[in-house]
């Protein structure tokens, strides 16, 4: 209803922004339990750009009060190092007048000294807080007894005992928060006895921090914290965005304690854990009296012998889910796809528009939705993992192999789901904590053999071999020679990371400390809004630039038109419908002349000639240019290799299976007569497969998650000169062998 | 270390990897893993060597 009224509602002066709230806690702590259950399930999720941190906003509601919810990263304590851990300090502090009006620090009940380290940290800067003290129930089953009274009268803020995942103490904290809003006072600052000469040091920073942000100088506590921050966080760490001079000053005061003796860290720290460690032996009334659920798992899932059985089991199960699970509902979205095309071709006039709308559009959101199962179904497993307890495990098993080659353990489960696909397995190395072990393992594991390579290599072994020959017993030749392919490439991958990590990915290894949490059954919600949350990502950020690239592909490989051919072709088909012959007989011949048709302008597009320019670089290889072209069409993806081949050769509906094209391709020869698929050039193809980056997906998706563009040109750098290096050395050597 | 691996912490020594390194501590009320590398950095009293053969409690001396 457009009227005078709506105009009038509209200039009314905007009510005031709603406060902030800020959930800040340890990983593992609760924290997205809690914030589901405060806000419902309409959050947003805001991605800082360039660092690709996600952080979910809510609105909510405090007894009457409201406000916006902020789920920021999890933190072990201010001090930051990593992108994730700056982007949850900022929220938390701010600067001047743009931090949050309060904050919720979740605080796992189960490992109370370590969480009321974080709260200690944020009662020093004089944020308003409220304590809650999640996880009660645990506590209480293993026989502990915690006073929060206690706590209370300490620290001067309330402590609520809650129990998120069973909604408990909700309301409690709901009205504590509440309260915390409408007064707004700064809770009163912790007795940390710091030595005077730690003083000092910080004095003399923070007053550089107050130079540096005038604003701080109103609030002198929050410089102070600003600068034990800025003592603890700066010297080796990931962080964007600090002014240099406070890491001058900085490394300047703290090389000045280490001169005199002084280790400025462990006079930051310690004096923090003396006063937790007393108020918790205070408020602890009794102590643990039954063995936990963890200890009991983990005698099994951490036993020398059992705890590799069951790593391998489960291992085992995602991998087999991402490889088998996921194609019936890729399938299906084949199929859905194609018959959209069809439908969408039927109803349009033929032309430009039409190729346009159902090959490049139709088929770029095909490009795109096909991964959507495999992401679902991997990052389904990777929460469960995580939130169970176990992902932390696998990294704690597997550290010890993976560290070889300069990888985290954390590494694994992504390096493993490269076997199925590098998209799923790219935006699952956001679980390995630091930058640079992120980066490296998602510039190396695209070389793992995916499951798109499949199709291209048991084209070509078919091709090119005897595949079903017995050669071991009832082991194949072509079987034989898949395996050899498949340890070929996991081999180049590890080298590939264990080179990168001396060379472009160099610096010190982060040290593999990593709390291993108790067991908790995940909350279902809590699994599903992450797999939403990781589909929604890649749909959207990753997606538009997969359907961009396949238009361009499209126009590449379908024009310029000649139409000089359309004519003839067009001339050819009437000849077909006006002669006498039986309709099955005219249709049959028809399908032959639209392939033909298809073929003859797929050689003579902008991709045909351009794998024509290629030649010359392709025949030291083995190839000549309609590999090109096939080469260029497979840019969309691996598998399209094979139909792209299918065109070239004028074959309509070609697969890996399809008896007409292997025949076709048997007896393809070069312009001087000689074989093109032979043993050695068909290696040589396979090889080049193996290490080419043949995938503008999985571009798309290191574009998306390293936040430049870099790294995706980084890779595929790399990735078509190894392929191109090794098939020429393959070609080359076996040539000057004899071989064929 | 602001986990909390500091000198005078007391920690338990609760099992190593199935491949030995890294081993598992526990300390004040929750589990840490770490390598081995690391954990050498730190020093222990009584004069009890991290490794994985030990299963045991003791205190921090110095953390790295």
């Amino acid at each position: 209803m457009k009227g005078p009224a709506a105009e009038v509602a509209s200039r009314a002066p905007t009510p005031p922004e709603r406060p902030q709230v800020v959930l800040v806690g340890n990983p593992n702590a609760g924290k997205t339990t809690l914030f589901n259950a405060l806000s419902g399930s309409r959050a947003r999720v805001g991605n800082y750009p360039g660092i690709t941190v996600d952080v979910r906003q809510a609105r909510a509601d405090f007894a009457g009060v409201g406000a916006d919810l902020l789920d920021l990263p999890g933190t072990y304590s201010l001090a930051s190092r990593s992108a994730e851990e700056e982007v949850a300090v900022n929220a938390a502090l701010g600067h001047g007048g743009e931090g949050p009006a309060a904050a919720i620090v979740v605080a796992d009940a189960t490992a109370l000294t370590r969480s009321l380290y974080l709260a200690l940290e944020l009662l020093e800067t004089g944020l308003p807080l409220v304590i809650a003290l999640n996880m009660i129930d645990e506590v209480e089953h293993s026989g502990a007894v915690i006073d929060a009274m206690t706590l209370e009268r300490a620290l001067g803020v309330r402590v609520v005992p809650i129990a998120a995942s069973k909604r408990r103490g909700l309301s409690e904290l709901r009205d504590a928060v509440a309260k915390v809003l409408t007064e707004g006072t700064a809770p009163p600052a912790p007795d940390v006895a710091y030595g005077q000469l730690t003083q000092n040091d910080v004095e003399t920073v923070a007053a550089l921090v107050i130079e540096i942000w005038p604003e701080e100088a109103a609030a002198p506590r929050r410089s102070l914290a600003w600068a034990r921050w800025a003592l603890l966080s700066l010297g080796g760490d990931e962080l964007s965005d600090v002014p240099l001079r406070l890491r001058e000053v900085t490394a300047e005061v703290r090389d000045r304690a280490t001169d005199a003796g002084r280790d400025l860290e462990d006079e930051l720290i310690a004096p923090r854990y003396a006063l937790l460690d007393t108020l918790t032996a205070d408020a602890t009334r009794q102590a643990a009296t039954r063995k936990s659920r963890t200890d009991k798992l983990d005698a099994v899932l951490l036993h020398p012998v059992l705890g590799l059985v069951a790593f391998v089991l489960v291992m085992l199960v995602v991998f087999q889910a991402l490889f088998s699970w996921a194609s019936p509902a890729m399938n299906a979205i084949g199929t859905a796809i194609a018959a959209t095309q069809q439908a969408l071709a039927a109803v349009l006039p033929a032309g430009v528009l039409a190729d346009l709308l159902t090959q490049g559009v139709v088929g770029g959101v095909g490009n795109v939705l096909v991964f959507v199962p495999q992401i679902a179904l991997l990052f389904l497993f990777i929460g469960f993992l995580e939130d169970s307890g176990y992902l932390a495990r696998v990294a704690f098993v597997i550290d010890r192999v993976m560290r070889a080659v300069g990888l985290h353990g954390r590494a694994f489960v992504p390096l493993l789901s490269g076997f199925a696909c590098a998209v799923p397995a790219v935006m699952a190395t956001r679980t390995i904590e630091s930058r640079k072990d992120r980066l490296l393992a998602m510039m190396a594991l695209p070389l793992m053999s995916c499951s798109a390579r499949l199709p291209v290599y048991v084209l070509l072994i078919t091709t090119v071999f005897v595949a079903d020959r017995a050669v071991l017993g009832p082991i194949s030749l072509g079987s034989l020679i898949l395996f050899g392919i498949y340890g070929f490439s996991t081999l180049a991958s590890l080298t590939a990371a264990a080179v990168m990590r001396r060379t472009v990915l160099k610096g010190e290894r982060p040290p593999l400390v990593m709390e291993l949490p108790p067991y908790r059954w995940p909350q279902p919600g809590n699994l599903l809004r992450a797999v939403w949350a990781r589909v929604r990502a890649f749909l959207f950020d990753a997606g538009t630039i997969i359907l961009a690239m396949t238009i361009v592909l499209w126009a590449l490989l379908s024009f310029p038109k000649d139409h000089a051919l359309t004519a003839r072709f067009a001339a050819q088909r009437a000849e077909v419908t006006s002669s006498a012959q039986p309709a099955a007989q005219q249709e049959e011949q028809i399908a032959a002349l639209n392939a033909e048709e298809a073929g003859a302008q797929l050689r003579q597009s902008a991709a045909g000639r351009f794998g024509r320019l290629l030649e010359p670089a392709l025949e030291p290889l083995g190839f000549d240019w309609r590999v090109g072209i096939g080469l260029i069409g497979a840019f969309a993806a691996r598998e399209v290799f094979v139909s792209t081949m299918g065109t070239v050769f004028g074959i309509a509906d070609a697969d890996e299976t399809s008896a007409p094209l292997r025949q076709t391709l048997m007896r393809a020869r070069r312009t001087d007569g000689s074989l093109l698929f032979t043993p050695l050039s068909g290696i040589s193809l396979m090889i080049f497969f193996v290490f080419a980056c043949q995938c503008m997906s999985t571009l798309a998706i290191v574009r998306r998650e390293s936040g430049s563009w870099r790294w995706p040109a980084l890779l595929f750098a790399y990735m078509t000169g190894l392929a191109y290096l090794f098939s020429l050395l393959v070609f080359q050597v076996g040539r000057a062998l004899g071989y064929t | 270390m602001e986990l909390g691996l500091l000198p005078g912490t007391e920690v338990e020594v609760v099992r190593a990897a199935p491949m030995l390194d890294p081993i598992e501590l526990s300390l004040r009320g929750y589990r840490l893993s770490i390598r081995l590398a690391e954990a050498a950095l730190v020093e222990l009293s009584p004069a009890l060597e991290l490794s994985p053969s030990t299963a045991g409690r003791a205190r921090l001396e110095r953390a790295a």
